[in-house]
């Protein structure tokens, strides 16, 4: 009896893998034909697309437009994932609008009416799954759709972290400053997001970013004001000055840091003093980016400055110095001081940023 | 109680012990497929909204120093370099290795970049063997090429990382290749996420892909057997077991993978005296991120892809599985006191664990049960009924995981592979265990046994020029 039911149990168990078995191979069969087949399809809709627009945009006649334009809207039907090509055929057509002629962008235009794609979005934002949300907020930033603004902030306080970032930099890329605020607020609690996400989200902010700075920089702690003002040091953005200037002497370093690298990308020669005491920091990321703030500035009293910088105790200072002095000191006065003076580490970066700088087989420098 | 009876009774516990042993390995290769597969469908569906390429030319992705020793490259090593340099990434600099070659590797780089030596100021972070030069050329900013002394491939990463400018590395291999995108892959996680610390690539078998000017183009399936067996391994290796350990994966493939520079300056840098050193640098991160109660991610990314040249013999197959077997001792050798400890959470309870009971004593116990099992039916020991549905049922289990690799490689890479080239593949995934699972366990095991004897040897394993693998297939 035992053994009579070992060998059912075998049985079972055989042909119960069998099964699985055949289950996987017709499941990687479907799998590899549907992704053959939908990488087709992706194609042909591509294609097809974007020789309808170009013939719509190219016709001669008025007719053989509206004919073109209608033909594209039968080959659209209801199909969402035609819809979705066509709309970002379109976003891309409007990234070179300023190369298009004024009567092609007038054919845009009617495009635009026909395809109304905030509408398509906007349903997509109402029914879709999370990430079909995500992407549908998005694409409603891409097409400035400013009226959908109170819904995608609706967006903001979703449980899925996905949906609440993407709403946040629609929010941004649409300008509006409150939700920006809102989301940098939460932030400051909410560590999820990490400070580069922040910075992005700060950058593809298309309002006023000097209003948003010194919101911020009175509304927030330190972490995201330093992060704000980080966001805009290469936009070089004097307005700002003042509020880089205060933020020298704050007391959370990463802030410090942040204000004394805007100010040096401002390179302005009445911060040269301010760049100079940063030089004497003891934290050694202020100190260098005061080092790259001097060489902007690049006066007599900063090379100097910089001189004695090549011997600070960190490497990394002490090369960035050696660097700045090779590429500004144009008659070599400064560089062959530190290569014949009696510190061996500051010659060695010197000597390091000189190779760098010169091509060995034109001998000469850049 | 006669010795006759004593090797019954072994035979008798042995057998009962691989029926065991087999079923729990069994379950845990299925539960690792079906977490692969869950984790991928839902990456997949996650992909609509999270678009890498926005990051193209963001100023807010972190810059990379790419770090490739080379020993004896001199066929594959100026291609790579000059591939290297157009990868989609907005900063990162290239800087080759050069660990005491013997070849024509010095002369080639040289040459091709017209390279001159640089007196320079390195910050020695983590000490390594001399260094005889750096060479530079204005006309390739980012490049940089160190000239040193032979110290291992480990010594090579680390000369690399005290040359480095930039907070985060990739570590290359010379004979491999990555995906122009597959950089803005890893380096979107370590934005994504700031305690990311190690974020790893897929390493795919390169043999038969066509591969122009360092671009994959497509995929064929190779010639040799043996070549095709491996493509089918890494599927259910890379696919199925790294991303189902999620944070508590012990190894980053040696080929591709991205580090935050200042954690693995502080966990000490490389370890010199070991060939495994990519598995031994990622343990070592676990123990010092845990040891220190610092928060930090270790990421697997299967569409970063990089790659590479799977051995095209079985001589050369036997040198790379003893490589990794040996490798992988040392490895849980020198943290043996993660194991079963719970300060180390799931690395110590689980990962580690499982690396000895089935990636090191396994070897032994399917080497054992090679010689034992027909041993056993010879002596009467084992029925043979029950022994061919044992069989049946672990060649079935086989074939799952590996079928279950293929569809996981074509839920990640859509399109890589037509579905005939997918069906093809799945063949071998039946033939594989007749013969090739066998005699990588056995390599696996002779690694072990000459363990003190090739301890510190990486062994050579001849490779193509990728231009030429190409080429045959073009003609």
């Amino acid at each position: 009896m035992a053994e009579f039911s070992y060998e059912i149990l075998a049985a079972a168990l055989i042909i119960f893998f069998l099964l699985m078995l055949s289950a996987e191979y017709l499941w990687l069969y479907l799998l590899s034909k549907r992704n053959e087949e939908s990488d087709m399809q992706k194609y042909e809709i591509y294609s097809k697309i974007h020789s309808m627009i170009e013939a719509f945009l190219y016709s001669p006649t008025e007719t053989s437009r509206e004919t073109e334009l209608s033909s594209l809207f039968d080959y659209i039907g209801d199909d969402a994932a035609k819809k979705d090509e066509a709309a970002v055929q379109f976003i891309q057509l409007m990234k070179r609008a300023d190369d298009i002629p004024a009567e092609k962008l007038k054919l845009l235009g009617k495009l635009y009416e026909m395809l109304d794609p905030v509408e398509f979005y906007s349903k997509q934002l109402a029914k879709g799954n999370l990430y079909k949300k995500s992407y549908a907020v998005r694409r409603l930033a891409d097409f400035n759709a400013s009226e959908k603004i109170p819904d995608i902030k609706n967006l903001l306080s979703d449980r899925h972290n996905n949906v609440v970032y993407n709403a946040a930099m629609a929010l941004s890329e649409l300008g509006d400053e409150d939700a920006v605020v809102f989301f940098a607020q939460k932030c400051e609690s909410n560590r999820y997001y990490s400070h580069r996400i922040l910075l992005e989200l700060l950058q593809a902010y298309t309002g006023d970013r000097i209003g948003l700075t010194k919101r911020l920089y009175n509304e927030c702690n330190d972490y995201i004001k330093a992060t704000c003002i980080k966001a805009y040091t290469h936009d070089c953005i004097e307005e700002l000055s003042e509020i880089y200037a205060d933020g020298v002497s704050a007391k959370d370093n990463n802030l410090k840091i942040a204000c004394v690298k805007a100010l040096a990308q401002l390179g302005k020669p009445e911060y040269e003093q301010k760049m100079i005491i940063a030089l004497n920091d003891k934290n050694w990321i202020v100190r260098l980016a005061a080092v790259s703030g001097l060489e902007r500035i690049h006066s007599q009293t900063s090379l100097e400055a910089l001189v004695k910088a090549t011997q600070d105790d960190e490497w990394w200072v002490r090369n960035a110095a050696a660097k700045a002095i090779v590429n500004i000191d144009f008659q070599l006065i400064y560089v062959e001081k530190v290569l014949s003076g009696y510190d061996k580490y500051a010659a060695d970066a010197v000597k390091s940023a000189l190779y760098k700088q010169i091509n060995m087989n034109g001998g000469k420098l850049r | 109680m006669t010795i006759l009876n004593l090797l019954r009774i072994f035979i008798r516990f042995f057998n009962y012990f691989c029926m065991g042993y087999t079923l729990v390995l069994g379950v845990i290769y299925l539960v690792q497929l079906i977490t692969a597969l869950i984790k991928v469908r839902k990456q997949d569906r996650g992909k609509i909204s999270e678009d890498y390429m926005r990051y193209a030319q963001s100023p807010n992705l972190l810059p990379i120093s790419l770090i490739v020793p080379a020993h004896n490259e001199q066929e594959n090593i100026v291609q790579n370099v000059k591939d290297l340099l157009k990868l989609e990434y907005p900063e990162f600099e290239v800087i080759v290795v050069n660990d005491g070659s013997t070849d024509l590797t010095h002369t080639k780089i040289i040459e091709a970049f017209d390279l001159y030596p640089i007196e320079g100021a390195v910050k020695i972070k983590i000490p390594t063997k001399e260094i005889h030069n750096v060479y530079y050329n204005t006309d390739y900013p980012n490049l940089y090429y160190i000239d040193k002394e032979n110290g291992g491939k480990s010594d090579s990463l680390n000369a690399g990382i005290n040359q480095s400018q930039y907070p985060l590395f990739a570590c290359l291999d010379a004979d491999s290749r990555i995906e122009r995108n597959a950089l803005l892959i890893l380096g979107e996680e370590f934005i994504k996420d700031t305690t990311t610390v190690v974020a790893g690539g897929f390493v795919r078998i390169a043999n038969g892909s066509v591969i122009e000017q360092g671009e994959w183009k497509r995929f064929e399936v190779p010639p040799k057997m043996i070549e095709r067996f491996q493509i089918v391994e890494y599927f259910r290796s890379f696919l199925a077991g790294r991303l189902s350990w999620g944070k508590a994966l012990l190894i980053v493939s040696g080929a591709f993978g991205v580090f935050n520079k200042q954690v693995v300056i502080d966990a000490g840098g490389y370890k010199t005296d070991t060939i495994g050193e990519d598995m031994e640098i990622v343990v070592r991160i676990h123990r010092f991120m845990r040891k220190n109660k610092r928060k930090y991610n270790v990421k697997f990314c299967p569409e970063a892809i990089c790659w590479t040249q799977g051995p095209m013999s079985f001589s050369d197959l036997k040198v790379q599985r003893r490589r990794w077997q040996i490798g992988l001792f040392d490895t849980l050798k020198a943290h043996f006191i993660m194991t079963f400890n719970p300060r180390f959470r799931t690395v110590g309870l689980l990962s580690i664990p499982y690396s000895w009971m089935f990636e090191f004593f396994g070897t032994a116990v399917e080497t054992l049960g090679y010689f034992i099992i027909p041993f056993s039916l010879i002596m009467g020991e084992l029925n043979m009924y029950f022994f061919i549905i044992y069989f049946l049922l672990a060649v079935m289990l086989g074939i799952m995981l590996s079928i279950g690799g293929i569809i996981l490689e074509q839920n990640t890479r859509k399109g890589c592979m037509s579905s005939q080239q997918a069906m093809r593949l799945s063949l071998y995934a039946i033939l594989e265990n007749f013969g090739y699972r066998q005699a990588i366990t056995l390599f696996r095991f002779g690694g072990l046994m000459r363990y003190r004897k090739y301890k510190r040897s990486w062994g050579v394993i001849k490779r193509k020029e990728f231009n030429v693998m190409s080429e045959r297939k073009s003609t």
